[in-house]
């Protein structure tokens, strides 16, 4: 099982779906997401379970403060998980 | 000629083009983009120089020298652009150059917003610019207006040798509306002779504002004077005079447009008003609109700001009649309910219209006849008998019967 | 599990309401993070610019001023000499500084007024339109070249290169937004120009290239690459002056 560094929380409200997190992201992370939002864009979506190494090209890159990087313990939050 | 569904801003293009326009340079400002957009594609195609200049002060020097050099050229813009250029307006009065400016007004003052409005109107016809001079000035109301007017600029700047102000408005400019265009052809366009071109078997010429001698700069004006007194013959306006009328409604542009549509449900409702619509600014048509106005007993003056026109309304009319006004600023359009209510206030009557009124409730209704105004037409128009309009004073204050039957039915679904 | 990436205090909530995949988001981001780091949010003003970024104030959490199209700098320069210890700052597109603004800019930038300039290039007048700026690139069609630009508008101006050929200034910088290995170089940009300002050093520039998506006709990705392939070529990047 992949141990995660970090998981990304999109704040679908804000997301403009422009993609830069997809883009930038070396571990594949993102997705687009269902639905539209009330800016009338189908916001991007973090891909539960991904690779998520808290690198901060997602948040670097995002233009409408959307992307949450939230990071964890390696040892003892990821032992948790697995 | 081909019959083409156009833009306001477009369709300046196009008149310009016809008029031999062949030198534009502006610089982007909303809500005039499409001005510069359009000249930006038809200007090379007819051969002519288009510039997007660094600012609106650039745009308006580069047509000095275009004019100077012998075009017809012609710069736009809109409100906070249009103060930019003051200082060349000034100059261009003052050198005597023909040159056709083109504000498309919106909301101020500052930068306001893009809405449409007319707050411009002190601007272009008291100054804007320092000293003793004036711009011919052209207040389109209609597409079609603004394809007309804007040859009649060109032609007006050369036969004077003046600048002149084609003075429209955001919506006017946004607005599209079916226009019969005729393709540019060949004009035989009027000779300048104080062109500067080069002094090739000629003495050469001067063109200067700056007269330091004793008394010269005072001479100068006393021409600019005169000639300015002998443009009173360009003054142009629209009206539908009517005996007897117990108001009349005066405004220009879109607020025009809008206050026709009020008026003409006034009258359906039995009010006697008269319109007036002043097509030049300047001149301002005050003879014709004094007239107009001693055929009433009341003037309500309707525009998009907080009030210009209606103090050249009461200069016009010398307190013979009593002025209003009715006015939203700050690029707020004018509806025409507003504007018969004002109506109503100004004559001191109350007109219940919204039953069977024309005027549209709701976006929705615009370009749907609601069925109450099928209904009207069949019955004919109400008559003096089932009329809300009080048919003595003695009536004002109390609900006429009729009135009342009509409340309790409710509004028309 | 925490948090690794606040909000910087020095923006607002306010989502903003540039394109998707527009420059500003992140460029407003980074002068507001670059703020709180020297923890001088509460004595700084900015002053806005016209263009997208005309709503700027909506999203910065300080003092900002509106300023006539093109003389930011001016006011700019005006609350600098009143408030000599504030951290003022102009934030300015193409046209704003490149275009009816090119005599504020130079003049400010020789007189050495102590302010920071962001500028913002993305090529285009995106808030009118699309139409060609000062730094629109040969060859690139907008709403006033639908052609393409031929040098008969001009070549594109580098601004960082001209205020060179000036006395005064200090700090002239050009760095991009279009990836995230060069948004961390823009930010030490910024923080470098900033803290030359806290310093009393004088007068410095910042340019940022940065994206334009809806007038380019590009899906932000194609933007952003646009920028680190083809905009670099007439903008490069790298320091310009540092005479600190």
């Amino acid at each position: 099982m992949a141990k995660q560094k970090g998981r990304v929380k999109v704040e679908a409200g804000r997301c403009k779906a422009c993609g830069l997190c997809a883009e930038y992201c070396p571990k594949d992370c993102f997705e687009t997401g269902e639905g539209l939002n009330p800016l009338g864009y189908v916001p991007m979506r973090f891909k539960d379970g991904s690779d998520c190494t808290a690198c901060g090209n997602c948040a670097m890159m995002c233009p409408d403060m959307a992307i949450q990087i939230w990071t964890m313990d390696v040892t003892a939050e990821a032992e948790a998980l697995s | 000629m081909t019959r083409t569904l156009i833009k306001g801003n477009e369709v300046i293009t196009e008149a310009a083009l016809a008029a031999g326009c062949r030198f534009y340079a502006g610089y982007p400002i909303t809500p005039q983009n499409e001005i510069t957009g359009s000249m930006a594609r038809r200007m090379p195609e007819a051969g002519g120089v288009f510039i997007q200049a660094e600012s609106e002060i650039a745009a308006i020097n580069l047509c000095f020298g275009a004019s100077v050099a012998g075009a017809r050229a012609m710069t736009s813009t809109s409100s906070p652009g249009f103060s930019l250029m003051q200082e060349a307006v000034s100059y261009l009065a003052a050198c005597e150059i023909s040159c056709v400016l083109v504000n498309v007004m919106r909301g101020g003052p500052g930068l306001g917003n893009i809405q449409p409005s007319q707050s411009d109107y002190f601007q272009a016809v008291k100054g804007g610019g320092h000293g003793d001079y004036h711009c011919l000035v052209l207040a389109p109301a209609t597409v079609e207006e603004a394809y007309a007017f804007t040859l009649l600029a060109f032609d007006l700047a050369d036969k004077y040798r003046n600048p002149v102000l084609l003075l429209a408005d955001g919506l006017l400019g946004q607005l599209m509306e079916p226009v019969d265009l005729a393709p540019p052809k060949p004009l035989s366009l009027p000779a300048r002779d104080w062109k500067l071109d080069g002094a090739k078997g000629r003495k050469p010429r001067l063109i200067r504002s700056l007269l330091m001698e004793e008394g010269v700069l005072e001479k100068h004006n006393y021409k600019l004077a005169k000639k300015y007194q002998s443009m009173a013959g360009e003054a142009r306006w629209e009206s539908d005079p009517q005996e007897g009328s117990e108001l009349l409604v005066v405004g220009y542009g879109i607020a025009a447009r809008a206050a026709k549509a009020a008026v003409r449900e006034a009258r359906e409702k039995g009010m006697k008003v008269e319109w007036f619509r002043p097509q030049t600014l300047w001149p301002f048509p005050s003879e014709a609109l004094r007239e107009a106005a001693q055929r009433a007993e009341k003037v309500l003056v309707v525009e998009m700001n907080l009030g210009q026109m209606v103090e050249d309304v009461r200069l016009a009319v010398e307190g013979s009649v009593p002025v209003e006004f009715f006015g939203r600023p700050g690029g707020a359009v004018l509806p025409p309910r507003e504007i018969l209510e004002a109506m109503q206030r100004a004559v001191g009557k109350r007109i219940k219209v919204y039953a069977d009124s024309h005027i549209p409730k709701t976006d929705m209704e615009i370009g749907t006849i609601p069925a109450s105004f099928k209904k009207d037409v069949s019955k004919g128009r109400p008559t003096c008998a089932d009329s809300h309009i009080p048919k003595t004073d003695k009536e004002i204050g109390t609900i006429p019967a009729s009135f009342k039957k009509d409340v309790s039915k409710g509004r028309p679904a | 599990m925490k948090l690794a990436n606040l909000k910087p205090e020095s923006l607002t909530e306010t989502p903003t309401g540039y394109c998707s995949g527009c420059g500003h988001g992140v460029a407003h981001r980074l002068v507001a993070e670059v703020i709180d780091e020297m923890g001088m949010r509460e004595n700084t003003v900015g002053v806005a610019p016209v263009g997208c970024a005309v709503f700027a104030y909506d999203y910065w959490n300080f003092d900002v001023t509106e300023a006539p199209h093109g003389r930011t700098p001016c006011v700019a320069a005006g609350i600098k000499r009143v408030l000599p210890d504030r951290v003022v700052f102009s934030y300015q597109g193409d046209g704003d500084l490149a275009s009816i603004g090119m005599g504020e800019i130079i003049h400010t930038a020789n007189r050495g007024d102590n302010i920071t300039v962001v500028f913002i290039n993305n090529a285009n007048y995106g808030m009118t339109g699309g139409q060609m700026a000062p730094t629109t690139p040969l060859g690139m069609k907008t709403s006033t070249t639908p052609l393409g630009r031929t040098a008969e508008a001009g070549h594109p101006i580098r601004v960082p290169e001209l205020l060179n050929a000036l006395e005064a200034p200090v700090y002239l910088d050009r760095q991009s937004l279009h990836d995230p290995a060069h948004v961390r170089k823009a930010k030490n940009a910024l923080k470098k120009a900033f803290r030359l300002q806290v310093e009393g050093k004088g007068f410095s520039l910042v340019e940022l290239l940065s994206t334009c998506p809806s007038n380019w006709g590009m899906t932000p990705q194609d933007a952003v690459k646009w920028v680190g392939v083809e905009m670099v070529k007439t903008f490069p990047l790298g320091v310009i002056r540092d005479k600190s």
